[in-house]
């Protein structure tokens, strides 16, 4: 069995085995949403984003993959939300990554969190990822980890963030205030 | 609603501006 062992992307930088997108890493401010698009390259799509925050209040940062040059509006991955109440127990942030509500958000709330697609670029159906990282809700980090499977015979080339609430589809027009958004490919 | 659009093949940025449209607020997840 072979095990690789992947470090994630510091803030602003890339890491060993990545290589960054041109236009990598981005820091948004004052735009709704940031697409990566024309993704090419490797077999995986890497991501990973440091400190980002939305200067709206109620509101989870989304990404979803571009299938074809499309931006659907199914293939929806949560990357983390602010939930109400710091302090609340771990098991109550926990079941947001199954329902999320009664979100909130002050200026100081931020989140982090890596995206790993393999095989983004397979023509073969199946493109599965793992997305997983924390944010901050005042005094508490709230942390998840999920995995999934993409189902589309056409590639991923690119990605989209941008903010929902209640962690549905729905893009909402609230800016990125801080921030840093990494995109890279690896072999 | 601004959008930052990166070509990644080019480094190009350039941010586009959508007509603000009535986005209903999710009102949670219905998994």
């Amino acid at each position: 069995m072979t095990v690789t062992i992947f470090r994630a992307g510091a803030a602003g930088g890339a890491s060993a085995g990545i290589t960054p997108v041109s236009g990598s890493p981005s820091t948004p401010s004052g735009v709704a949403s940031v697409d990566f698009t024309s993704i090419s390259g490797g077999n995986d799509l890497v991501a990973t984003w440091t400190g980002v925050s939305c200067a709206t209040a109620s509101r989870a940062l989304m990404v979803k993959p571009s299938i074809a040059g499309v931006f659907g509006g199914t293939d929806i991955l949560k990357a983390a939300s602010f939930n109400a109440a710091p302090g609340a127990t771990p098991t109550a942030h926990i079941t947001f990554t199954g329902a999320q509500s009664a979100l909130s958000q002050a200026a100081a709330n931020t989140c982090s969190g890596t995206l790993i697609i393999r095989n983004y670029a397979s023509t073969s159906a199946h493109k599965d990822y793992i997305i997983y990282g924390k944010a901050l809700t005042g005094a508490s980090e709230v942390f998840y980890c999920y995995s999934g499977v993409f189902y589309n015979t056409s590639a991923i080339d690119g990605l989209r963030f941008f903010w929902s609430t209640g962690g549905a589809e729905a893009e909402q027009a609230s800016n990125f205030d801080a921030g840093t958004i990494n995109v890279g490919t690896r072999v | 609603m601004k959008r930052l659009i990166i070509d990644t093949k080019t480094g190009e940025q350039k941010v586009i501006e959508e007509e603000e449209e009535e986005v209903p607020e999710d009102e949670g997840e219905s998994e």
